[in-house]
């Protein structure tokens, strides 16, 4: 067996597999982030319905509308009760519909599509409901009224096409 | 100046501060991450309010299926009816529907849903489930029938 000198004696870490490695990991991890998914509340039970079309691609103009156990909108940082607060979720809606008034305004020039909407007042947001399986339907019932004396018409709920584990 | 010999000409990378950035990054996107879960959704038309309806053709239509969804006072499903008739079960209800409507397109087709101010939600969705797989694709929400 060769004898190593007492000259040789210094070890040198190779970080080279590590930090392969962990650069490999942070791309994995990059590629798996999924930023789009954050209108979606957590605290939100969906029902289960394995009918539901499963979503892909991107919803254009959505408008998330999260209900959780206790009844409760969440937006914007806030929680309304839909049972006790419709004052303060129509206004929340209204300016949600400002907001897309005056892009369609803007869009309106060189869009007759757009026009037409405008002027019909329909806009162009899909709504989409995301309510805890618990809530009350008075609840989601208001909530769509409120929407649709907006000016939205457009909606689609949301499901889980199958229990989550 | 002084001239530097041989030995001195090595370089060494100090790779700490890298590391360390590198580790940060890591950590972040570990935590940012959020499990992907699949979602679905059920379209649903509506018309806008008063008179932002969007115009429709005018042409030969079946009438509307009536959906009721009876609830118990804690907000359970007590029972399900289409039109007058009581039935079992949401799979009764789509076996029933799907009866009915034969082989009209789905686009034909039209059903209310009448349910009870205290109904779960997940009961609403189970009777959209069941009418969606019976091919009723137009699905309304009529206010609540006990106001």
């Amino acid at each position: 067996m060769h004898k190593r000198t007492s000259g040789s004696s210094e070890a040198v870490l190779d970080m080279t597999p590590m930090i392969d490695m962990t650069f490999q990991l942070i791309t994995f991890f990059m590629f798996v982030l999924n930023f789009s998914k954050d209108s979606a509340d957590e605290r939100v039970r969906l029902p289960i319905a394995d009918q539901a079309t499963p979503v892909e691609g991107v919803t254009e103009e959505p408008l998330f509308l999260n209900v959780d156990r206790d009844a409760k909108l969440l937006a914007i940082g806030q929680a309304w009760d839909i049972l006790t607060e419709p004052s303060a979720i129509e206004t929340y809606l209204k300016r949600e519909a400002t907001i897309t008034r005056r892009n369609m305004e803007y869009a309106a020039s060189s869009n007759a599509e757009a026009a037409a909407d405008l002027k019909a007042g329909r806009l162009w947001n899909t709504v989409i409901i995301r309510a805890d399986k618990s809530t009350p339907y008075r609840g989601i019932r208001g909530l769509i009224e409120a929407c649709q004396k907006t000016g939205f018409y457009k909606f689609a709920i949301r499901a889980m096409p199958e229990e989550q584990l | 100046m002084r001239r530097r010999s041989r030995e001195e000409t090595k370089v060494e990378m100090n790779m700490t501060p890298m590391i360390d950035v590198v580790f940060q990054l890591l950590t972040f996107f570990m935590f940012s991450l959020k499990p992907l879960v699949n979602e679905g959704q059920f379209a649903v038309n509506m018309s806008a309010g008063g008179a932002a309806a969007a115009p429709e053709q005018e042409e030969f239509k079946l009438p509307p299926l009536t959906v009721n969804l009876r609830a118990t006072e804690d907000g359970d499903l007590a029972a399900i009816y289409l039109g007058d008739r009581l039935l079992r079960s949401f799979d009764d209800l789509r076996i029933q529907i799907s009866t009915l409507v034969g082989g009209a397109i789905g686009d034909e087709i039209e059903a209310e849903i009448h349910a009870d101010d205290a109904l779960q939600y997940a009961h609403l969705v189970s009777a959209v489930n069941a009418l969606t797989a019976a091919r009723v694709s137009k699905i309304n929400f009529a206010p609540s029938a006990r106001l």
